[in-house]
């Protein structure tokens, strides 16, 4: 029943690109812009990442349609990735359809249906035959979600709404001049970033097959060969860095999970980063973060009183590190915040980077809450509105666990300054500009 | 590029021929098992499925009897250990059994296997539930430990660490100790207790079903999980609400049974009256506390607070 199900939409899907194909002549869009569409069906297995998840281990049919457009140097930086493939999906999942002999376990977990933007990135290869890796991130609707009441097994997901992320590997061979057949290993992700606690997350890994089609007679690829090249970054013994500054706040429930009468609780972030670029796509540096999260103030040993002030039920213990008692502290906010050291990588599309930290929290306070770890992960997906003004969504995590979602604005600072001073000075005999003999060395 | 390519079709086709031509578990073969009679703490982990059952002449206590595919036997371990109990007056010696399933690579076999396990023992103290199996038992009576100097009761404290499974426990002890610490499993309990104290933490997202267990007096706290609880009790609950869970209760019943048990609820019998209601502590700790009422249960009265 399933494999026949699976069978009906490929084939519709497949039979929709025929269709597409005679309508595509009259749209110059589409043969300007190099559109694909496939259809791929998904064979996935759920992940249990936590022990409580287990009793949902089964395998999964799930189908997926993507609309995209096969770049081909119309800019110089799809040339720098190799001419990726950009466009948007549409994934459906039954996450219930095992469980046809116990209803009450398939009731638990719904179905999903996301719609994500994704990037897939050429690795090796040539146009009839590559291997590729897709980057998508996305909006995804969970029918079911947990309650405390009523769905009290689902924790993994506390929200109906969520991100969708998608990874995955692909080989892709080119069958006929306009098709493609599409095989993929890869990981789906859903969760709500902590914005809705319980959110453990579903996590399924597929290995999927399907075709993909142009709608129009696909077009040559402009090679670097016939630009110009630019080397921004280094042209005259010029180097830059960059120093940003940026602000984010996020927002937290945790009322499902800790009670009391406040629902969303606010995440301030602050901060700044040091990046010195080394090639046209990456750059590396460090970064120092200022993290407040309100919500901390309903953990475990934590609670408000009358007046609005926080406490915070402290461990007294001796020498020997033995338990001696307990001490009830006011906590001020600024005790709260967690000073955050990183080490920084950052991958550019012109305006659109990711941004990638692993940091540790500083622990300055001794009644800051480090429950969840010293160690964190973070992910930023940036986009630069000029030179100087970026947006920001970051997600914090600790390994794998979602802590917060923040939505921020940030300003960068752009410096240049010279590597090798004598070096220049030596190759083209003078200064740079804005630069006086006395100086010497690392400006 | 050839190289790459032969990488991911070998493991595109294996993920995919694996998954249609999972290794087989074998047919179901069955395996007793003897283990140091002596236990009287269980502990159960992974996902096998248990029923508890008293020794007899045919069944001695620590025999144990499995039943699963062939392939997975090996893998099932019963062992035992010393573990000492801090909570009594004096600190005791017990002996415990561990139960686990310790077969590997689970996304290689099929998922529907099944690994079930009949234990007999003597008599039992303490269950430890990290697992997302069932368990079964039949009707516990605990262990007498000494709690003061003068109080002597029989004791069964069940704890949950962990796991998504489901217990079964009847009961007929003067207190009994539930301990919810972390996991989504659903503890159903029935039978008859003196005491009973139930604590849920804020990990704890199951359920506790005690309507069933027939107690005189039942302390539900600290009760921070925010999931739901069923209880009863015939002349006293004591709750403490400190989070957003459920908190459903039975009305103190009029026919005072009596309990063949020893001076500990003769003590009380000196302070209750016929009240009409139980004496309830509603601990205001969040304005979240919800009291419902289920209608559904036929038979039963309802106390409105």
């Amino acid at each position: 029943m399933k494999l026949k199900k699976a069978h009906i939409t490929l084939w519709v899907l497949v039979l929709l690109c025929g269709s597409l194909k005679v309508k595509a002549q009259d749209y110059p869009w589409v043969s300007n812009n190099n559109i694909m569409v496939e259809a791929r069906a998904h064979y996935s297995v759920f992940w249990h990442h936590h022990f409580e998840m287990q009793r949902f281990n089964a395998f999964y049919p799930a189908f997926e349609a993507s609309i995209y457009q096969n770049t081909f140097g119309r800019n110089e930086w799809e040339t720098l990735y190799n001419y990726p493939y950009i466009g948007v999906t549409f994934y459906h999942a039954n996450y219930g359809l095992n469980f046809q002999n116990d209803p009450h376990i398939g009731e638990v977990l719904g179905s999903v249906f996301a719609l994500y933007p994704f990037v897939n990135y050429p690795l090796i290869g040539s146009e009839n035959s590559q291997l590729t890796f897709k980057l998508g991130v996305g909006l995804g609707f969970l029918t079911k979600r947990f309650d405390p009441i009523e769905n009290n097994y689902n924790y993994a997901i506390g929200s109906h709404f969520n991100a969708a992320v998608n990874l995955s590997f692909e080989y892709r061979q080119r069958l006929t001049k306009r098709l493609m057949s599409v095989a993929s290993l890869g990981l789906t992700h859903f969760s709500n970033g902590a914005t809705v606690l319980p959110n453990y997350g579903l996590n399924t890994f597929s290995g999927a097959w399907g075709l993909a089609y142009y709608l129009r007679t696909p077009r040559v690829n402009l090679t670097l060969s016939k630009r110009p090249e630019y080397y921004p970054f280094e042209f005259d013994n010029k180097r830059w860095f960059s120093i940003d500054l940026a602000y984010g706040i996020g927002f937290k429930d945790v009322s499902k999970l800790y009670g009391g009468s406040a629902t969303h609780f606010r995440v301030h972030e602050f901060s700044s980063y040091f990046m010195v670029p080394f090639s046209l796509r990456s750059s590396a540096g460090l970064g120092f973060t200022l993290a407040l999260d309100l919500s901390d103030q309903r953990r475990p040993n934590h609670y408000v009183d009358d007046e609005g002030h926080i406490h915070v039920i402290v461990d007294i213990r001796d020498n020997d590190g033995h338990l001696i008692g307990k001490d009830d502290r006011i906590v001020k906010p600024i005790q709260m915040t967690k000073p955050n050291l990183s080490v920084c990588y950052s991958l550019s599309m012109t305006r659109l980077s990711y941004l990638f930290e692993f940091g540790w929290h500083l622990r300055v306070f001794e009644v800051t809450d480090l429950s969840k770890g010293n160690i964190y992960q973070k992910v930023s997906l940036r986009y630069q509105f000029s030179d100087n003004l970026f947006t920001q969504l970051a997600l914090t995590t600790h390994f794998g666990q979602a802590d917060y979602l923040c939505f921020g604005l940030g300003y960068r600072f752009n410096e240049k300054y010279y590597l090798n001073l004598f070096r220049h000075e030596n190759s083209t005999k003078r200064l740079p500009p804005g630069v006086r003999k006395r100086h010497s060395g690392l400006l | 590029m050839k190289t790459a390519r032969s990488v991911f079709l070998l493991v595109f086709a294996s993920v995919i021929l694996g998954s249609c031509n999972k290794w087989s578990n074998g047919v179901t073969i069955s395996e007793t098992r003897q283990v140091d009679e002596t236990f009287r703490i269980i502990e159960l982990r992974d996902n096998v499925n248990v029923t508890l059952l008293h020794a007899d002449a045919n069944h001695p206590a620590g025999t144990i009897e499995i039943q699963t595919g062939e392939k997975l036997m090996d893998g099932i371990s019963t062992e035992t250990m010393e573990v000492e109990e801090t909570e009594a007056l004096e600190p005791m010696k017990f002996t415990k059994l561990v139960i686990r399933n310790d077969n590997t690579l689970s996304h290689f076999r099929p998922y529907d296997y099944d690994i079930s396990m009949t234990v007999y023992y003597d008599s039992l103290y303490q269950i430890i539930f990290n697992s997302n199996g069932i368990l079964h038992t039949d009707t516990l009576r605990g262990v007498a430990i000494r709690e003061t100097d003068t109080v002597v009761r029989r004791i069964c404290a069940i704890k949950i660490e962990g796991g998504s499974g489901e217990l079964y426990v009847k009961l007929s002890c003067e207190k009994t100790t539930t301990k919810y610490q972390e996991g989504t499993a659903t503890v159903n309990l029935s039978g008859e207790t003196t005491f009973a104290h139930t604590s849920a933490s804020y990990n704890c997202h199951g359920q506790i079903h005690a309507k069933d267990l027939n107690s005189h007096i039942h302390y539900i706290k600290p009760f921070y999980s925010n999931s739901l609880i069923d209880a009863q009790a015939y002349y006293m609950l004591d709750v403490e609400n400190g989070n957003i869970g459920v908190i459903r209760y039975l009305r103190y019943r009029t026919t005072i049974e009596t309990h063949p048990w020893n001076e500990t609820l003769h003590q009380f019998d000196t302070i209750i009256e016929p009240v009409q209601c139980p004496r309830v502590i509603r601990y205001n700790g969040t304005s979240y506390n919800t009291w419902t009422y289920d209608n559904s249960i036929p038979g039963l009265q309802y106390f409105d607070p």
